[in-house]
């Protein structure tokens, strides 16, 4: 038995992993179910690579779920006598080591597996006549894995900020799911001042000075993974059509956010180990 | 022979309380020393600085071992719910895998009485079962010097019984620094002792020496130490 067990366990031993498992899968056959239903409604053609932009929209429930249950599972001083018992067996490293690797890989396997099911459900189902990009596919994917990085990272950041669970889980979840919201509402308020309120969301980036603050923030990188399913087509119109929006196919896209997360990673690592290091139990 | 455990003027201070006073004490190897004090006296705290849970103020510890095999039992143990007993005491094993082999597990489980609880979860034990797996978990890496915070706090006088057998049968292999409440314990248990309260020790040495210099009986000699000991705070404190 060792940590990574443990951590193994307690997924599939409690609630945890299979309401994970369960809620990627839903995400999957919900972008399925729903591209169904549109191509019975419409005369258009209802292409595989769309339900891969739904899957990647619907895919930000089950992230936020993981993300409260790793939060929760960083809160280790949160019961001080399971604190002491892992504290006086395993080191400070071993112990955010290995929880870090295990819930990056988590997410990681869980979405691509969620990512996967929909590719071919939606091969099955809809037109497959494109191909998905590769080299496209591959940038995308590198956005995704810079994200849960990120994620993973902040998530640690805030276990070490917070001794409780609740604390932690709350603080990450309103990172995640309340930064965007408030974003948008700035953005709206500020394009409204500015007399450009019809402005469509698509070009906020360029007009809106907040929206271009906010680009900023490390899990807009999370934006980027419609790249995982570009098609010949937008290659050759140079636009990326996602959920009813045209996207430029700049690879400069999400730049902002990237940089930042290059630059907060680290100092995020130092300090969460500051300060879980120096936390008495 | 160098000591297993040397604590010199060793303070700690929450804001403005002190909670461990210019504290000194010495541990032999091979003794089962108690350590007793009413709530508030510091003697958790003492337990966790020595395992590094908490930091000192100031003052200097020095061990006669390797610091990896020093451990502590918290007074009221807790572990992960969804792990079996064997699956528990073979997670504390996993530090000390390459001097404590698989087999011992299941011999550990058996001398604190779980053997029937094996293969269940912990999640639904009682607190004297939970002190009983923390007994195994501390016992597995085969310390050579064990801090137990009142392991009899929560058990039934036969459970209780079991655990003290099992402290005295440690005697001569591993030194023990034995926190508790119960005078009783200390007293059948300890070959020597350390009274204390607010931070401050008021006796420290052998249990014999303490008993012969005194006519009552073990219990109210230290009641009435610490009584003398809380009355000359209060004084202190007052002024007076």
């Amino acid at each position: 038995m060792n940590l990574w067990r443990v951590e193994l366990l307690h997924l599939l031993r409690t609630w945890r992993g299979w309401t994970l498992s369960g809620v990627f899968l839903l995400a999957s056959l919900l972008a399925t179910l729903i591209g169904f239903l549109i191509q019975r409604s419409s005369t258009s053609s209802f292409t595989y690579d769309q339900t891969l932009d739904l899957y990647t929209a619907f895919a930000w429930l089950p992230i936020l779920l993981w993300t409260g249950i790793a939060a929760s599972s960083f809160a280790i001083d949160s019961n001080r006598e399971r604190s002491v018992f892992l504290r006086l067996r395993f080191s400070l490293a071993e112990i955010l080591i290995s929880k870090s690797i295990f819930y990056f890989v988590l997410v990681g396997v869980l979405w691509l597996t969620g990512f996967a099911i929909t590719f071919f459900l939606g091969l099955l189902i809809f037109d497959g006549s494109h191909q998905i990009s590769l080299g496209w596919f591959l940038w995308g994917l590198f956005f995704f894995l810079i994200t849960g990085i990120f994620s993973t990272a902040l998530i640690l950041f805030c276990g070490a900020l917070f001794r409780g669970a609740v604390a932690s889980v709350l603080v990450v979840i309103g990172l995640n799911l309340g930064l965007p919201i408030i974003a948008s509402l700035l953005i709206f308020l500020e394009l409204l001042i500015r007399g450009l309120a019809d402005t469509p969301p698509v070009e906020w980036d360029a007009v809106s000075y907040v929206a271009r603050t906010f680009l900023w923030w490390p899990v807009a990188t999370y934006d980027a993974v419609i790249f995982m399913s570009v098609t010949p087509a937008e290659i050759a119109a140079d636009t990326s059509l996602t959920l009813g929006q045209a996207i430029e196919l700049e690879a400069a896209f999400r730049i902002k956010p990237l940089m930042s997360s290059v630059i907060a990673l680290p100092a995020m690592a130092l300090l969460s180990w500051r300060w879980y290091a120096k936390r008495e139990v | 022979m160098t000591p297993i455990l040397s604590i010199a003027g060793l303070t700690k201070e929450f804001g403005e309380v002190r909670a461990l006073d210019e504290l000194n004490l010495e541990l032999e190897h091979g003794a089962v020393h108690g350590l007793v004090g009413p709530n508030g006296a510091g003697k958790t705290t003492l337990l966790s600085i020595l395992v590094g849970l908490r930091q000192k103020t100031h003052g200097n510890i020095q061990y006669g071992v390797s610091e990896n095999r020093v451990t502590l039992l918290p007074d009221t143990p807790d572990f992960f719910p969804f792990l079996t007993t064997r699956e528990v005491v073979d997670l504390s094993r996993y530090p000390f895998r390459d001097r404590v082999d698989v087999g011992t597990v299941d011999k550990v489980i058996a001398e604190v009485g779980l053997e029937e609880a094996a293969d269940r979860r912990v999640g639904g034990f009682s607190r004297g079962m939970k002190q009983r797996l923390g007994l195994a978990t501390v016992l597995i890496s085969e310390p050579q010097l064990l801090l137990l915070d009142e392991p009899c706090s929560a058990l039934d006088p036969f459970g209780r019984r079991e655990v003290l057998n099992l402290v005295s049968g440690l005697k001569g292999k591993t030194t023990v620094l034995f926190s508790t409440h119960i005078l009783g314990d200390v007293e059948s248990v300890c070959d020597s002792m350390t009274v204390m309260n607010n931070g401050r020790v008021l006796y420290d040495g052998s249990i014999d020496t303490f008993n012969d210099s005194r006519e009552q009986s073990f219990e109210d000699s230290i009641l009435e130490l610490l009584t003398i000991d809380s009355n000359n705070s209060l004084v202190e404190k007052q002024g007076y």
